[in-house]
C-alpha cells in the first residue's frame, strides 16, 4: 500500500477497506402516534469486499436494518437520526428519490426475505429481467438476460426455463435463485441479503449459500447478510454483528465470535445451538421473550431483562463500547466477566 | 455453460414460447362456447349501431293505416302505435343508447382507475386530496342532477349523455381501486420493484395495473349497464325533454300511448327490454374470457 490513491471528495471520508459507514443509526415506527425505535443509535462499518452477517432474533431490527441500508424505510417507519454512507455512492440518507432509485438495484442491490414471492405473477422472469435493466438505464438489455442466463445456469437451473416461465410455474427454491439472480444480474457494489434461504430446505440452502459465496468471492463483492441462523454466519460470514432489540451488542470476526463470544446475549445464542454430534440436551435455549417495540427500554441495557448477569448499573446506565484488545472485537456489556473468554 | 448456447441470438429467451396476445385472446374466447356467444351478441349489437342507422331514412316513415300490426316481411318485429316498425326503431335507437353507455364507461374506468391507483399508491398528500375529491364525487346524486343539466342542455347527443354520466360516476371505482392498490403494494413483488429501483410509473403501470385488470375488468361491465339503465330510465322517464330516438325513448312513448292496454303491443314493449338485457349478457359472457386472457394461471388449465 505505498501510494495512497486521491479519492473523489464524497468517498474521501471512509477508510479505504469500509464500504458502508452507518453513524448513529436511528429508525423509529410511529404506532399509536407514539414513536418507537425499531433501531437505536446503530453504529456499524461494514467492510469492503467481504460479508457482514447481522444476526438477531425476529424483532430485533434486522430487516429494518436493511432497508435502512439502503433509505428504503417505508411509513410508518423512518430514519430518524443518522447516516448511512457508502464509499461509491456517498450518502445514502441524504440522496433526493430520484437518485435513490437509481442507486437501488443497480449499485446496492437487495435479496428480499421471501423472495420466492417477488416475482410479478403476470410476467415472465427474463420480461421483468428486461424491465429492470430498461429502468436502469442499461445499453444492452440484452447482455442483462445473457448475464442472467450465465448466473442461473450457475445456480443449476435451466436457464431457457426460467427466464421465460411464470412465477408459478417454478419452485419456492428457484423462485429464490431467481430473487438472488435479479439481485446480482446489475452487477452491483454491494448485495444485501435479507433472509435468502428461509424457504429453502437443508440441501438447496447449503447450496444457494455456496453460490453466493462463489460468486462474492469472484467479484469482491460487499455483502451483508441478515440472518437469525448461526449456522449460515458460522459457513458464510467473515464478520458477524449481533443485534439485540435495535441496538448493536456485540461485533467481531466470525471465528473470533464463534469461539469468544462476550456478551451474555451471543453467548447464549451459541450455547442454543444443539450439536450434531454429543448430547442434544446440552443445548440451552435463551430464556424468556425478546421485548417487543414499545418495552424496549430507553435507558440501561436493553439486555437485562433475560441477562443472567444483570447489575445494578445495567438498569441505569446504557453500556458503553468496549473493544478487546488488540482485536477487531467489540461488544457493549458492563459486566466484568465478558471482559474473559 | 456460456450463455450463447442456451440461445442463439436472434431468438431471445422472452419471444421464445411467447403466444401473441390475439392468440391467447383466441384460445381463451374458444375455450367455452358462451363466450363465442358473448362475443357474437356484443359484435351484432355493435354492428348495429354502427351502420343501422344507414339503412333507414332519417325520418322514420309513419303510417296510420298500420297502427300495432303484427309481425309481418315488412316489419318483423311489428309497429307502434303510430304504424313505424318497431325494428327500425330499435336499429335507429341503438346508437345513441351505446355510444352513450360506451363512453360514460370508457369515462368512469378511466378517471376512477387513475385516481384510485394514484391515490392508493402513493398515500399521503395525494391520496388525501384525491380522496376528499372522490367522497364530493360519491355525494353528487347522479340520477337528480342529470335532471337539473337536462333544463339547460338537450342531451340530443349521446356525448353530453356519456359525459355526464361519467363524471358522476367514477367516485365507487376510484375508491375499490384504490383499496385494491392498497393490498397490492404490501405484495413481495411490489416491495422488490421498489428495492430494485424500478421508477414509479412503471410500477403502477406494469405491474399494479395488470394486477388489478381483471376487477377493472368487471367494473367496466357494471358501469356499462349501470349507464344503460341510467339513460335508458330517464328517458323512459320522460324528465329528458327528448330529440333523439331510443330504446328508453321507446318505452317512453310506449307507455304513454296505451300500449299497456292492447295485446297487440307486446313486441312494441317488450323489443328494447330484450335488447337491453341481450346486450348485458353479451358482456358478462365476454367478461368472463378476459380474466383469462389476464392472468397466465388460469391459462393453462
Amino acid at each position: 500500500m505505498g501510494s495512497v490513491a486521491v479519492e473523489p471528495a464524497q468517498a474521501s471520508a471512509l477508510d479505504r477497506d469500509v464500504a458502508c459507514r452507518v453513524r448513529g443509526l436511528t429508525v423509529t415506527y410511529k404506532v399509536d402516534n407514539r414513536e418507537l425505535s425499531a433501531l437505536r443509535d446503530v453504529d456499524l462499518d461494514i467492510r469492503q469486499g467481504q460479508i457482514t452477517a447481522v444476526i438477531g432474533e425476529s424483532g430485533s431490527g434486522k430487516s429494518t436494518l436493511a432497508l435502512a441500508l439502503m433509505n428504503a424505510v417505508s411509513k410508518p417507519g423512518r430514519i430518524a437520526a443518522g447516516k448511512v454512507t457508502y464509499r461509491d455512492l456517498g450518502e445514502v440518507t441524504a440522496m433526493d428519490s430520484e437518485r435513490l432509485r437509481r442507486a437501488r438495484g443497480r449499485s446496492l442491490s437487495m435479496v428480499f426475505q421471501a423472495s420466492q414471492n417477488s416475482l410479478n405473477p403476470l410476467t415472465r422472469v427474463g420480461a421483468q429481467l428486461l424491465d429492470l435493466a430498461r429502468s436502469h438505464d442499461m445499453r444492452d438489455p440484452r447482455a442483462v438476460l445473457r448475464e442472467a442466463a450465465a448466473l442461473a445456469e450457475r445456480m443449476s437451473l435451466d436457464a431457457d426455463r426460467v427466464l421465460t416461465s411464470y412465477q408459478h410455474q417454478l419452485s419456492g427454491g428457484m423462485r429464490q435463485r431467481v430473487g438472488i439472480i435479479f439481485g446480482l444480474v446489475l452487477k452491483p457494489q454491494v448485495l444485501l441479503l435479507d433472509e435468502p434461504t428461509t424457504a429453502l430446505d437443508v440441501l438447496s440452502q447449503s447450496s444457494v449459500l455456496e453460490i453466493v459465496r462463489s460468486i462474492q468471492r469472484e467479484r469482491q463483492l460487499t455483502t451483508v447478510l441478515i440472518t437469525h441462523d448461526m449456522g449460515v454466519v458460522a459457513e458464510l460470514a467473515d464478520r458477524v454483528v449481533v443485534l439485540y432489540a435495535g441496538r448493536v451488542v456485540e461485533e467481531a470476526p466470525t471465528t473470533e465470535l464463534i469461539r469468544h463470544p462476550r456478551h451474555p446475549y451471543t453467548r447464549a445464542l451459541i450455547q442454543a445451538i444443539p450439536r450434531l454430534t454429543g448430547d442434544p440436551s446440552l443445548a440451552r435455549p435463551l430464556e424468556g421473550q425478546p421485548p417487543s417495540l414499545a418495552a424496549i427500554p430507553t435507558t440501561g441495557c436493553v439486555f437485562r431483562g433475560r441477562c443472567p448477569h444483570r447489575m445494578e448499573v445495567c438498569e441505569t446506565s446504557t453500556p458503553g463500547i468496549s473493544q478487546v484488545s488488540d482485536t477487531d472485537h467489540r461488544y457493549a456489556c458492563h459486566w466484568e466477566g465478558a471482559a474473559n473468554d | 455453460m456460456s450463455a450463447a448456447v442456451i440461445f442463439p441470438p436472434d431468438q431471445a429467451p422472452t419471444t421464445a414460447r411467447n403466444p401473441s396476445l390475439a392468440t391467447i385472446a383466441w384460445r381463451a374466447l374458444t375455450r367455452k362456447s358462451g363466450r363465442i356467444i358473448g362475443v357474437l351478441i356484443l359484435l351484432f349489437f355493435i354492428s348495429m349501431a354502427i351502420f343501422g342507422p344507414m339503412l333507414y331514412p332519417k325520418q322514420l316513415p309513419i303510417n296510420g293505416a298500420n297502427l300495432y300490426a303484427p309481425p309481418s316481411w315488412a316489419h318483423p318485429l311489428g309497429t307502434d302505435f303510430e304504424g313505424t316498425g318497431v325494428l327500425a326503431e330499435i336499429v335507429t335507437g341503438s346508437r345513441y343508447v351505446l355510444s352513450a353507455a360506451a363512453l360514460a364507461a370508457l369515462f368512469t374506468i378511466a378517471v376512477g382507475t387513475f385516481m384510485g391507483i394514484v391515490s392508493g399508491y402513493f398515500l399521503g398528500l395525494t391520496d388525501n386530496i384525491i380522496m376528499r375529491i372522490t367522497d364530493f364525487i360519491l355525494t353528487i346524486p347522479g340520477f337528480p342532477l342529470l335532471i337539473v343539466l337536462s333544463t339547460i342542455w338537450s342531451f340530443g347527443s349521446p356525448i353530453a349523455m356519456g359525459v355526464v354520466l361519467g363524471l358522476t360516476g367514477w367516485g365507487g371505482l376510484a375508491r375499490a381501486v384504490r383499496s385494491q392498490t392498497l393490498s397490492l403494494r404490501e405484495r413481495g413483488f411490489i416491495e422488490a420493484a421498489r428495492g430494485l429501483g424500478l421508477s414509479n410509473g412503471h410500477i403502477i403501470g406494469r405491474e399494479i395495473l395488470p394486477n388489478i385488470a381483471p376487477y377493472i375488468a368487471m367494473n367496466l361491465l357494471l358501469s356499462v349497464t349501470g349507464a344503460i339503465y341510467a339513460e335508458v330510465g330517464l328517458f323512459f322517464l320522460g324528465v329528458i325533454p327528448f330529440q333523439a330516438n331510443n330504446w328508453g325513448v321507446m318505452l317512453n312513448l310506449a307507455f304513454g300511448n296505451g300500449a299497456m292496454y292492447t295485446p297487440q303491443s307486446l313486441l312494441y314493449m317488450i323489443s328494447p327490454m330484450a335488447c337491453i338485457m341481450l346486450v348485458t349478457f353479451g358482456i358478462v359472457l365476454t367478461l368472463d374470457a378476459l380474466d383469462e386472457i389476464l392472468n397466465p394461471r388460469l391459462r393453462e388449465g
